[in-house]
């Protein structure tokens, strides 16, 4: 009876000790590291295109909070800093500094789930080869582990100096970031409509194994062999353009965002061909 | 050795009921002493020790899963290529041809850049002390 008592006694105890730590741990994680949410995947995982695709809502909805609190952070450092500006105390530069230290580390926090972002859009997109998305996502993440030492080193500066040495460093990285994030947009906008070409280039072969059997007179025939050659203009024209869109995609004397912007005009005439190219193909599909 | 107890009083110090002015022995199982005790106390000292073993067992396992979740999350997102293909592709097997060209059609209309949705988030690159002057 005596026993049993006991160990009825120890087990709640268990219960509770289990409870405590719990409680108390959880929140700390918590705190200590707001990246654990989005970065979930494990070395050499494979993920299926559904995880990924909550993983990437997961990390949409993380940035749409850390970008609200970052600017909250980034608004009071200006006001600190104006106030420094003003008052010239040396609290006032204590204040400024910590509200730096803190913008700091939430804006780098947003940098790190904006790379993540880009990470899981590269690892979506289809059409690029292999080795280039392979070689991007390398870069990409290289980009993540050097915020996140950013960060870390933010953690354990408190004077004004180690901060504003911090600063200069960031601005390296934030440099070479910019070029890599707008290659990287141009190369996913591309991938989309070379995707789109691909789809358009598998339903005209259909459409045309479809229409061979077809018993047609011979004005029809010639009609079809007319449309034929006109829609293999349009897209040898659409092919010749992503070929050239390829190029500028991976030419290394042109920055990020000129590439970019370029880039914007070519996939804006390649989408007004591949149109053209669709609205015969529905002409023919419904004609013949 | 034997010990002795005064009349009224047994081994444990409790006061028997005298009767007939006889000293009235403890029950016989009462009477039991020393090892058995000492065995009883063992058993139950093992028990506590392996009960305590358990719950400090459990704790150690509790730990090591919580700094694997901390490891998990602690930020290094290593590439992975799914060999099958992420996007989803839109289900057109029912549709027939014309309807597949019809959809293609308006998805190249509406084509939206993923860069629209990936916009590069606009942050203050300028965090700097100035000095007292």
């Amino acid at each position: 009876m005596n026993q049993k008592k006991l160990l009825i006694k120890n087990l709640a105890l268990t219960v509770v000790a289990v409870a405590v730590i719990w409680l108390t741990i959880t929140p700390v994680l918590a705190q200590s590291d707001p990246l654990a949410q989005p970065l979930t995947l494990l070395d050499g995982q494979r993920i299926s295109a559904e995880e990924l695709s909550r993983h990437t809502q997961a990390l949409r909805d993380l940035y749409a909070k850390q970008i609200e609190s970052y600017k909250f952070a980034e608004k009071d450092y200006q006001l600190a800093k104006n106030q420094q500006t003003q008052l010239g105390t040396l609290s006032s530069v204590e204040r400024t500094t910590q509200l730096a230290k803190v913008a700091m580390i939430e804006r780098s926090d947003v940098l790190i789930t904006y790379f993540n972002l880009l990470h899981n859009y590269l690892v979506m997109a289809e059409g690029i080869d292999p080795k280039d998305q392979e070689k991007t996502s390398a870069e990409i993440l290289s980009h993540i582990t050097d915020y996140q030492a950013h960060r870390q080193k933010i953690l354990f500066v408190e004077d004004r100096a180690s901060l504003n040495q911090i600063a200069e460093e960031f601005d390296q990285v934030f440099a070479v970031s910019t070029n890599l994030v707008y290659r990287v947009l141009y190369a996913l906008d591309l991938s989309q409509m070379n995707s789109l070409r691909l789809h358009a280039v598998v339903l005209y072969e259909k459409l045309q194994q479809k229409q061979a059997d077809l018993p047609l007179s011979q004005t029809k025939l010639a009609e079809r062999d007319r449309a034929y050659l006109d829609i293999d203009r349009v897209f040898d024209q659409i092919s010749s353009q992503i070929e050239n869109e390829q190029q500028l995609a991976i030419d290394e004397t042109k920055g990020g965002l000129e590439i970019y912007k370029q880039g914007a005009n070519l996939l804006a005439q390649t989408q007004a061909n591949l149109m053209k190219a669709l609205k015969y193909l529905q002409e023919l599909a419904s004609v013949i | 050795m034997a010990k002795n107890y005064s009349n009224n009083q047994t081994q444990f110090g409790i006061e028997e009921p005298i009767l007939d002015g006889q000293t009235r022995m403890p029950k016989a199982e009462k009477v039991v002493v020393g090892p058995i005790d000492t065995v009883q106390i063992a058993l139950v000292k093992k028990r506590q020790l392996l009960i305590i073993g358990a719950t400090g067992l459990v704790l150690v396992v509790i730990g090591v899963l919580v700094l694997i979740g901390m490891n998990l999350g602690s930020g290094q997102v290593i590439p992975q290529i799914s060999d099958q293909s992420p996007t989803p592709t839109p289900e057109v097997v029912d549709l027939s041809l014309r309807e597949q060209i019809d959809l293609l059609t308006n998805q190249v209309e509406q084509f939206e850049k993923p860069s629209r949705s990936l916009v590069f988030p606009s942050v203050e690159t300028d965090i700097r002390i100035n000095e007292l002057k």
